[in-house]
Formats: C-alpha cells, sequence, structure tokens
C-alpha cells in the first residue's frame, strides 16, 4: 500500500525526514529510525547544566567554546585516544553535523577530492558539495563487514584527492575499520598526503571485544589528522548540540572564524552539561554500552529467526539488514513497516543511493518496545514462500 | 591542509586595541554587543523544568511547535502580522539565521545590497555564498536607507536588499513608509529582501510597535530575522529564527538541518518562555537605556560631539571628525589616553569612518566616568 501521490525522496537526508514527516501522523509509531537514544541524558550532566543557569553562567561563551571544556576535551583526547592535544587545539560546535560542515568548508576547495566510504551519513554530501568538493566514493562490503578495505581506498586516489573520510564505528552500518587497516590507511594518508577526517563520534559503543583506535595517534599522523567527535551519542545529549574538532591550531583558527560567521558559540549551557560529562565517572557510558548490547543480542536474534540477513554490528547503535530475502527494496519496506506495522526503519536509500538493499535499525527504543517491534515486523519481513 | 576561502582566517591575529586594552587596568569597555547582565528567573528556570520533563532529545527540525507558535503570537500582537507556524524557522541565533537564509539563496553572481555602514560577517557570509556584496553608503542620508539609494544600484544581477533595522552601529530603524517602498521596489524586480531585526526588542519608544501588515502583499519578497540574543540577555542560549514564505523558507529549512540538525531542546523552551512569559522587564530596560543614552550624548554635547539619534538601544554613533582623528586613531586615542574603548566605525564599512560606535551596556555611573575621562583626555590635548 503505497499511499499518497505526491512525489517522494529517493535518497539521502530528504528520504529519512519525509519519513520522520510520515512517522509524526501515524499513532503508536515504534521508532527504530534516527540515532537520537532514548535513555536520558544522566542526572548528573542535567544538574550541571541547571547549576550552571542558577549561577548566571549563561552568557555567550568564546567562538572556539568554553576554556574549561576545551582544557577537558584536550585531557580526555590525550587520555583515552592517544592525541597529543592541547586546549587551543580543540573547536567546541554546535552538535557534530555543525562540526562535519565547518571542517569541510574549512579543507576543501572547488575540485578537491573527498574519498567517503559508502554506505554513509549522507549529511556530508551537502557539506562536500557546498565546498565546492568532489566526493569520491569508497565501497564497504557486507562479506568484509563492512571494514574498510586500504587497497579500495588506494586505488581512487588521484592528484585531485586532499582528504579521507572515517567514521569508525561507521553509521549506518555499524561496522568498524579494524586497527590493523587504520595503520595502512595511515601508511597510505603519509605517502599520499592525505588530510584523515576521523569521526569518531560512536568510539565509544563497540561490542564483541572490539576496541577503539584514534587514526590521529599512529606516529606521523597527529598533523594531517581532524578528529571529530561530540556528547550527542556518548551521552545521550542529541538535544543539547555540542560535538567538537580537535586539529593543528592553524586549522582550528580558520575553522574559528567560519564558525563566527555561522552561529557564533555554542550553547552556554550544554557546554557546562557536556564538561560535567567529561569529568564525572564514565559509569552512564558503561551502562549505555551494556543496555545497547544486550539490545543488539534481542534484535539480531529476532532478525535471524525472520531467516533476515545482517551483519554483526561490531560499533555504534544500529542493525544494517540486508532485504534480499524479503524481495524488497529498503525504501519499499520501509513504508510498509510504517503504514502497516507502524514501525519506523531507515531505507538503506537514505545513506546513498545505491543501497537500497538495506534498512538501518537504530537500537533506541527499551527491549521490550523492540521485542514489540520485531513482534509487528514479522508479517511484512517474512521472506516469502515458495 | 586549509581551503583558499579559509586560508587567511588561519594565520594567527593580529594584535587588536582589545588585547592592548587587556594589558591595561581599569579600562571602561564601550564595545560589547552583549548585555552581561542575568536574563529574568523565568527564562532558565522554564529551562530547568523542561530538563526535567526530559527536552534532552532532538527536536522538530523546523524548530519546536510551541516556541515557533509564540513566535507567529508575537508578530500578530506587537505587528499585525499573521503567520502560521510553517513561516518560522528556529536557529542557533540570529547568525545561524542570517548565515542558513544568505548561504541557501544567494547564488554565484548574486548581488546583495547591503547599507555602508554595515555589518563585516555579513560580507563574509555574502562572499562566502559566492554573492557580490553592492553597498550603499547611507551617512549622507542621516544613515537611513532610502528606496532612491536602491534605484540606482540596482542591475541585472541584483537579487537581495538587506536591510539592519534598528541598525547594529547607529541604532536607526527603517520606517514603516520607507520599508514598504523598498518591498514594492524588490517585488517589481523580482528581489528579497532581508530585513534584520535582531535589535527590535530595543526600540526606544515603547509606543512605537510598527506594522508589518503591508509585508503579507509581498510573501515571497522578504524575510524577516532576529532573536533573543541581545535585548532578551540570552546571547549564550543561541536562538533567533527566521520568518517568511514557506517556500522561501524551504531549502533554508533544508540548509539548517544538514548544518545543525536543530537547535538546543532546552534554549526553545526557555525562548518560549521569554515569549510568553512577563514582558515588562524589558520596557524598564528600555528605559534604563534612554536613560543612559542620555548621560552620554549630554556629556558627548559638552564635548562638542553629536551621536547619531538612535531609534533603539543600545549602541549611539557618534561623529569625531570635528577632532581630525580617523576612527581608529580616535579609538586608539580614547584607550590610550582616557582607558575607554570603543569601537572604530570603519569596522562597519568605509562609510562609518569619522565615527566611532559606543555600546551602553554598563551602567550610568562607568558610562559617567568614562565620559569625564574622556572629556579630560581631550583637554590635556588642547
Amino acid at each position: 500500500m503505497m499511499a499518497g501521490t505526491v512525489a517522494r525522496p529517493t535518497e539521502g537526508a530528504a528520504l529519512r525526514y519525509s519519513l520522520i514527516e510520515l512517522a509524526g501522523t501515524l499513532p503508536d509509531v515504534i521508532s527504530l529510525g534516527r540515532g537520537d537514544p532514548d535513555l536520558p541524558t544522566p542526572a548528573h550532566i542535567v544538574a550541571a547544566a541547571k547549576l550552571a543557569a542558577r549561577r548566571g553562567a549563561d552568557g555567550l561563551a568564546p567562538v572556539e567554546g568554553l576554556p574549561e571544556l576545551r582544557q577537558a576535551i584536550a585531557a580526555k583526547l590525550n587520555r583515552e585516544n592517544g592525541l597529543a592535544i592541547a586546549a587551543e587545539n580543540v573547536l567546541v560546535t554546535t552538535g557534530g553535523q555543525e562540526a562535519l560542515f565547518l571542517l569541510i568548508q574549512a579543507l576543501l576547495d572547488p575540485g578537491d577530492e573527498i574519498l567517503v566510504p559508502d554506505p554513509r551519513y549522507t549529511s556530508y554530501d551537502q557539506a562536500i558539495e557546498m565546498a565546492g568538493g568532489r566526493m569520491v566514493l569508497v565501497p564497504t562490503r557486507e562479506a568484509e563487514a563492512f571494514d574498510l578495505n586500504p587497497d579500495e581506498v588506494e586505488m581512487r586516489i588521484s592528484p585531485q584527492t586532499k582528504a579521507l573520510l572515517l567514521v569508525t564505528p561507521s553509521n549506518p552500518t555499524a561496522g568498524i575499520i579494524t586497527p590493523a587497516h587504520l595503520h595502512r590507511i595511515a601508511e597510505i594518508a603519509i605517502e599520499h598526503d592525505l588530510v584523515i577526517i576521523s569521526d569518531e563520534i560512536y568510539e565509544k559503543f563497540v561490542y564483541d571485544g572490539w576496541g577503539h583506535l584514534s587514526i590521529g595517534s599512529v606516529p606521523g599522523m597527529a598533523d594531517r589528522t581532524i578528529t571529530l567527535n561530540g556528547f550527542s551519542k556518548t551521552y545521550a545529549m542529541t538535544g543539547w548540540r555540542v560535538g567538537y574538532i580537535a586539529a593543528r591550531t592553524d586549522f582550528i583558527r580558520a575553522v574559528a572564524k567560519m564558525k563566527a560567521l555561522v552561529s557564533l558559540a555554542a550553547p552556554s549551557l550544554s557546554q557546562w552539561a557536556a564538561l560535567a560529562a567529561l569529568t564525572s565517572p564514565q559509569t552512564c557510558v558503561e551502562e549505555f554500552r551494556a543496555i545497547y548490547s544486550e539490545r543488539r543480542a534481542i534484535v539480531m536474534h529476532g532478525l535471524d529467526e525472520m531467516g533476515l540477513r545482517h551483519s554483526d554490528p561490531r560499533g555504534a547503535f544500529y542493525v544494517w539488514i540486508n532485504t534480499g530475502s524479503t524481495g524488497m527494496t529498503g525504501t519499499e519496506l520501509a513504508y510498509r513497516l510504517l503504514e502497516e506495522a507502524r514501525v519506523l526503519l531507515f531505507p538503506g536509500a537514505g545513506f546513498g543511493a545505491s543501497w537500497d538493499g538495506y534498512l538501518r535499525l537504530s537500537l533506541l527504543q527499551p527491549a521490550p518496545r523492540l521485542a514489540e517491534a520485531l513482534a509487528r515486523m514479522k508479517p511484512v519481513l517474512q521472506p516469502r514462500k515458495g | 591542509m586549509i581551503a583558499h576561502r579559509a586560508a587567511p582566517w588561519s594565520l594567527a591575529p593580529r594584535p587588536s586595541l582589545h588585547d592592548l586594552a587587556d594589558d591595561l587596568a581599569n579600562v571602561v569597555d564601550l564595545t560589547r554587543s552583549y548585555l552581561s547582565d542575568a536574563p529574568p528567573a523565568h527564562i532558565p528556570a522554564a529551562a530547568s523544568t523542561a530538563l526535567d520533563n526530559g527536552a534532552t532529545h532532538y527536536v522538530d527540525r523546523s524548530g519546536l511547535l510551541p516556541l515557533r507558535e509564540a513566535i507567529c503570537a508575537q508578530y500578530a500582537r506587537e505587528r499585525a502580522l499573521t503567520l502560521t507556524s510553517n513561516q518560522v524557522l528556529v536557529t542557533s541565533g540570529a547568525q545561524e539565521a542570517l548565515f542558513v537564509a544568505l548561504r541557501a539563496l544567494v547564488k554565484l553572481g548574486d548581488e546583495v545590497i547591503i547599507p555602508d555602514p554595515g555589518s563585516p560577517p555579513l560580507l563574509d557570509i555574502i562572499q562566502l555564498a559566492g554573492g557580490v556584496p553592492v553597498a550603499v553608503p547611507i551617512a549622507a542620508t542621516e544613515f537611513r536607507m532610502q528606496p532612491e539609494h536602491l534605484a540606482h544600484l540596482l542591475s541585472a544581477r541584483t537579487r537581495f536588499v538587506i536591510l539592519l533595522s534598528p541598525h547594529n552601529a547607529t541604532g536607526i530603524a527603517i520606517d514603516s513608509t520607507d520599508l514598504l517602498q523598498i518591498t514594492e521596489l524588490a517585488e517589481r524586480h523580482r528581489l528579497t529582501v532581508i530585513l534584520d531585526e535582531a535589535l527590535y526588542a530595543g526600540l526606544y519608544d515603547g509606543s512605537r510597535q510598527d506594522s508589518l501588515a503591508h509585508l503579507a502583499e509581498y510573501a515571497g519578497h522578504w524575510l524577516l530575522i532576529s532573536g533573543l540574543s541581545k535585548l532578551h540577555r540570552l546571547s549564550g542560549w543561541r536562538i533567533g529564527w527566521i520568518i517568511g514564505d514557506e517556500q522561501l523558507l524551504g531549502p533554508i529549512r533544508d540548509l539548517k538541518q544538514a548544518l545543525s540538525i536543530c537547535s538546543a531542546a532546552a534554549s526553545q523552551w526557555a525562548a518560549v518562555a521569554a515569549l510568553t512569559g512577563p514582558q515588562d522587564w524589558l520596557t524598564a530596560q528600555r528605559a534604563d537605556f534612554s536613560q543612559r543614552r542620555d548621560v552620554v550624548c549630554r556629556a558627548l554635547d559638552a564635548m562638542g560631539f553629536k551621536a547619531v539619534q538612535p531609534d533603539a538601544a543600545f549602541f549611539l554613533f557618534v561623529d569625531v571628525r570635528a577632532t581630525r582623528l580617523s576612527s581608529a586613531q580616535f579609538a586608539e586615542f580614547a584607550l590610550r589616553e582616557a582607558r575607554v574603548l570603543v569601537t572604530p566605525g570603519v569596522e562597519f564599512g568605509a562609510a562609518g569612518e569619522g565615527y566611532v560606535r559606543l555600546s551602553l551596556t554598563e551602567s550610568v555611573e562607568r558610562l559617567s566616568e568614562a565620559m569625564a575621562r574622556l572629556r579630560a583626555a581631550l583637554e590635556r590635548q588642547r
């Protein structure tokens, strides 16, 4: 049942948002769409923002971010990620999304090529297009658990290639780039003088014993790596809008000017909240990981029972489902699941036009709701008999 | 590693008057463009309550519906402008509003008419978007942009006219008749008027609430940008908005979403409280500003300086040509000899030369002190 006569968007953010909007008009939808954790921001983080409001610490922050927060981010990056970073190498942004937009504008000239693993978070497309850059896609494969293959990267390097984007763990595939591959990619970057953008927004959520490696910590990489991270995913803080970029000081200065033109500073109370998140015990992150891990098991089991192929997520909080067994595309299925089962999933085409054989399911509902969602999905998803 | 567009920004900044001021004791800083006073308690309290109620998630990319409705209600009440919530896009401050509007709409080679003096970041944004800024010197017409100004500058490539009202250097607000004529002209020539009203809540005469009802006839030819950073003392909360025709807003909304997904949830609830809660504190604040303005203007008169008569808080644009100093030289003199930091008019454009901007964010006492020091320094020069 494909309702409506208005032409529907076929890919990217437009497709995702059209589904979100449709979901908003339907009753009792279980949303497994957006990457917006259902879990509330931990109370001690909220309390820090409220305290900052009470003590009048709500004035406009410096464009680069509150000094205390930049310092705490630098300390975190040294301690946890092995990056030799000082506060002046850090710029706080209005969410990770703004971080990627700003850094792309400060990095790419018209005609510059940037290698982007595919499927991908398509907001990068818009940022690259706006800078006049040329996106060169590097495929990742289900058979390789969506790891990024260094050979696939190297064979696409041209004289115009300026940068390589790495997103690990990956949105939407929930794959990771394995440490061995990251080391090889670092060699390639040095050899071909490439800048690496390392989007590590899902770094805290890895499973099955996998770890996280920040490529900026690999010898020789510090000056050519731009590390992007934020608070939305790690601390369930999507509504606060705080992210950050860590890079060389000259690059940070250029981004700061861009930031001043785009939106001045990130919200002050959000920055105080982010400071509390970094400087308090990290048990909340451990708890989140345990919760997502449990949900991941429930969903993988449910999908297996329905005979749906999926790769085991090594990171993030998504499951990337292959729709081949259903005989339907991701987009067809997403509309059917929404309209018939009242479950919102994102079609693979939301992450690149050639990926409509997939669906992205986010694990951001309580376990019983996930179970309920799977039960509702079953009649639509069950492979056709005969 | 750095793109050409950003390369000049990557250099270590040259020392400015602000750096010099940092090294001096007891400087009165009259360059501030934000109030440091805390907003009334009901506003942060609303944010706290919202946080307790779980406002920690993404919200609608257009902005929280109750906020968009509060914005609509305010324009209906104060400006006779009827809007629907689909004609409002909430942004992370008026700065983001300006950025997304211009970046989404201005195409390569489009000419954008802006006042001179104007706003330097505006020039940068227009150029980033590939547009060509066309400056209208407005000093000779008492710093008022006139419809005749525009008629002379129109070319086949003119697409936008930006009006700063009240103006962020002079405090001059465009009057209704001029705005109507400019909008008519915009419609005839298929232009879009972008009306930046970030300082609107500072208009001195509380009764002077210009109707925008006539704009309804020109939907599609204007955008209005405003926010809560200035007079509402919410600069750190980052709330602004764009209102305009739904179709015009479409690509701007897409860019805003690509740029920052949505604006901070708790800030938006604070903004709801700011717009729907008590408004009398704004009236009292305007009275404070007019007292500060009067004190400073009297002191300036006594020194032989004249300020442009502002329509709104919170700046004074002061003619210092009698000193025969450039605006930058005057600012340096004021800092070195009187420990008073002011903004050279030339920073707002070539037509601002000969003027300095004084910000009235300090108390009457501090402002009087600054004026006394300035007067003493000038007398020492004689």
